[in-house]
């Protein structure tokens, strides 16, 4: 039994560190590509001050009781540099039941906002609404809690040269932490920004976020519009354009701004609903995994990603038995000898050096990298800073309560709720 | 290195592996320290134990008070404590771990035997605790008694405390065994040279060796007159 355990941890743990090489190796590979110049993320064809000819873009804003941000998202996007005849904003109130529309309304006439209002079908309905109203060259859609950096879309267009690419995937970032709890997904943000970039180098981007895609109009005459999908069509999109062969980038200096959770009950509640949209589109999309023809979201980030969640919930539960072993072994103790305290001198004798220790140590220190780096494409600077230390302390704590709910409700095959 | 397609994965478990047994073998190298340093300690008390049986052999000109050789019981506890940690990190089945573990069970028999004979000729009552455990015969309750006779220790310094596996296959422990009719229950701790069976509380051994108190205070007089 005992053995079995630790061939289980040790298992995990080299999946792990495995994951993490490849990502590092990836980030060299990445950097050793930007250097020599020679792929399509090279700094001449990203760079934006070469731009000639705009594309027209609409930009499509679904709201669903979000008065308290959606007039900033609005003005987030007319803010843009981008010139204003290209660039067009659709807000499509989703049937809100509370203010939304009223502030909607003050941008009735505003020439480069429309706005529309529907009965409440769900955020990819809205969303398909304003495509269908739309016949631009390129359609984003901005979830109206976000705020787009006024160079996003810029940055995002040289990617679009490549008429390969369909879509192209902003870098999302917290707006200004102010809680522990806003802190930690800071820093998770980044570590985000980090994935997405590594995945985009080899076309395994499994999700097209809400917070600023940037589609072209040829994505959905191709794979079709937005379907329900488990409350996570984003990520259904993302795996279908895949099915078809089709790629996705990623422009990790085009920012978005999003409002995260404030508190634990909306955290998990948000996660859980990511996380089980995760494991039952992957199981809808089963087809992908280790199947080459359809590259390497099949054969990385859907593999990798499953045994991400399968190996947090089991070394969350060794923890927490193991937390409740020794609990119990001092109840057990004091009430045979009572209550003693002794100061043990240090003998190097009994550090422990088991390969299960140095594993863990790797990859923790695997992890602090990628943490760092995160940091630096998220902010250019290495420095460490409070929201990391937040993460590093305080998020293997908190992630395993989502992802054991969210796991129990894949199995059960429930979709989860918005709110 | 070819990393533009699937070569990448190779690349990745290549250096995951090399990762791997790096670590493998750094860990392997502090136990072989680890083994290393209960050898060299064993080999320190098989010589102590050597000149106490001299120094026994010479007893009538030796007078009884040169033939304390406390420092052994706590070089035997440190053993002790040091193969309970091994057989923690490195499994009860290690072959290196049981070779250990034999020799330091005919450590502590030498010791007991020593001591049990030094106590009759000198006429010294000292209070001796035999400790039988078992790794393989699901004995939860043989860490909680190794917890109290640690405690027991380190309140009484003097105690002699011997711990065996009962399954050990050293003939002399299963000798032991017979000579005090220790039946196959756990954990069994022989006080006053009869069985005792079952978790036992310090309270409950302070209960049954009442000469604990004496040592106590005898104790504490001698570290207060040492002041």
């Amino acid at each position: 039994m005992v053995s079995l355990l630790s061939t289980l941890v040790h298992t995990f743990l080299f999946i792990s560190l495995y994951v993490q090489i490849f990502l590092i190796i990836t980030l060299f590979e990445y950097h050793k590509k930007k250097k020599n110049q020679l792929s399509n993320i090279s700094k001449e064809s990203t760079d934006s001050s070469k731009i000639t000819t705009y594309p027209s873009v609409r930009v499509i804003v679904p709201c669903f009781n979000e008065e308290a941000t959606v007039i900033g998202t609005i003005e987030s996007i007319k803010n843009m540099n981008y010139p204003a005849d290209k660039l067009s904003i659709m807000a499509v109130d989703d049937g809100s039941t509370d203010n939304t529309w009223s502030y909607l309304e003050k941008y009735r006439n505003d020439p480069r906002v429309q706005i529309f209002h529907k009965e409440n079908g769900g955020k990819h309905t809205a969303v398909n609404f304003g495509i269908e109203h739309s016949t631009s060259d390129l359609i984003s859609c901005l979830d109206a809690d976000s705020f787009v950096h006024p160079e996003a879309l810029q940055r995002m267009l040289p990617f679009l040269r490549n008429p390969e690419i369909m879509d192209v995937t902003p870098a999302i970032k917290v707006r200004t932490p102010k809680n522990l709890l806003e802190y930690i997904q800071f820093a998770e943000y980044n570590i985000g920004i980090f994935l997405r970039k590594m995945y985009s180098t080899f076309n395994a981007i499994h999700v097209t976020p809400g917070p600023f895609t940037v589609f072209r109009r040829e994505a959905f005459s191709k794979v079709g519009m937005f379907r329900s999908a488990h409350n996570t069509e984003d990520l259904e999109f993302a795996l279908r354009l895949h099915s078809h062969n089709l790629k996705i980038e990623n422009s990790h200096t085009s920012f978005v701004f999003t409002t995260p959770p404030q508190n634990l009950r909306a955290l998990v509640k948000q996660r859980v609903r990511w996380t089980t949209g995760f494991l039952l589109n992957a199981k809808d999309y089963r087809k992908l995994f280790f199947n080459s023809k359809h590259g390497h979201v099949g054969t990385f980030t859907l593999p990798a990603g499953v045994l991400s969640i399968v190996s947090v919930l089991f070394f969350a539960s060794y923890s927490v038995v193991n937390a409740t072993n020794t609990l119990v072994q001092n109840i057990i103790s004091w009430n045979l000898i009572g209550w003693h305290w002794h100061w043990t001198k240090w003998q190097w004798f009994f550090i422990n050096t088991t390969t299960e220790r140095f594993m863990i140590f790797a990859v923790l220190i695997c992890g602090l990298f990628i943490l760092f780096v995160g940091k630096r494409l998220s902010s250019g600077s290495w420095k460490p800073s409070r929201d990391m230390l937040s993460y590093v302390l305080l998020y293997g704590f908190i992630a395993p309560i989502w992802i054991a709910i969210s796991s129990w409700k894949a199995v059960r095959g429930s979709t989860p709720r918005w709110r | 290195m070819n990393t533009h397609g699937y070569g990448k994965y190779l690349w990745a478990l290549v250096i995951t592996l090399l990762i791997f047994f790096g670590i493998l073998s750094i860990s392997n190298y502090f136990d072989s320290k680890r083994i290393d340093e209960i050898r060299s300690v064993e080999n320190g008390i098989s010589f102590n134990i050597l000149s106490s049986e001299t120094q026994f052999a010479l007893l009538s000109v030796t007078p009884c008070e040169n033939l304390g050789n406390s420092s052994l019981t706590q070089e035997l506890d440190s053993i002790g404590t040091r193969l309970e940690y091994l057989e923690n990190t490195r499994g009860i089945d290690d072959p290196e771990v049981v070779q250990l573990k034999k020799e330091y069970s005919l450590l502590e028999i030498k010791d007991y035997v020593l001591m049990n004979t030094v106590s009759e000729k000198c006429h010294i009552k000292s209070p001796f605790i035999l400790y039988f455990y078992s790794n393989i015969d699901n004995c939860n309750d043989c860490k909680n008694a190794g917890t109290v006779l640690t405690e027991l220790r380190r309140e009484y310094p003097l105690v002699r405390v011997y711990s065996f596996d009962y399954n050990i296959p050293v003939p002399a422990v299963k000798t032991l065994t017979d000579i005090f009719k220790v039946k196959k229950e756990f954990p069994a701790l022989v006080i006053h040279e009869k069985p005792v069976y079952g978790l036992k509380s310090l309270s409950d051994i302070q209960k049954m060796m009442p000469e604990l108190a004496k040592l106590a205070s005898s104790t504490t007089a001698t570290s207060t007159k040492n002041k």
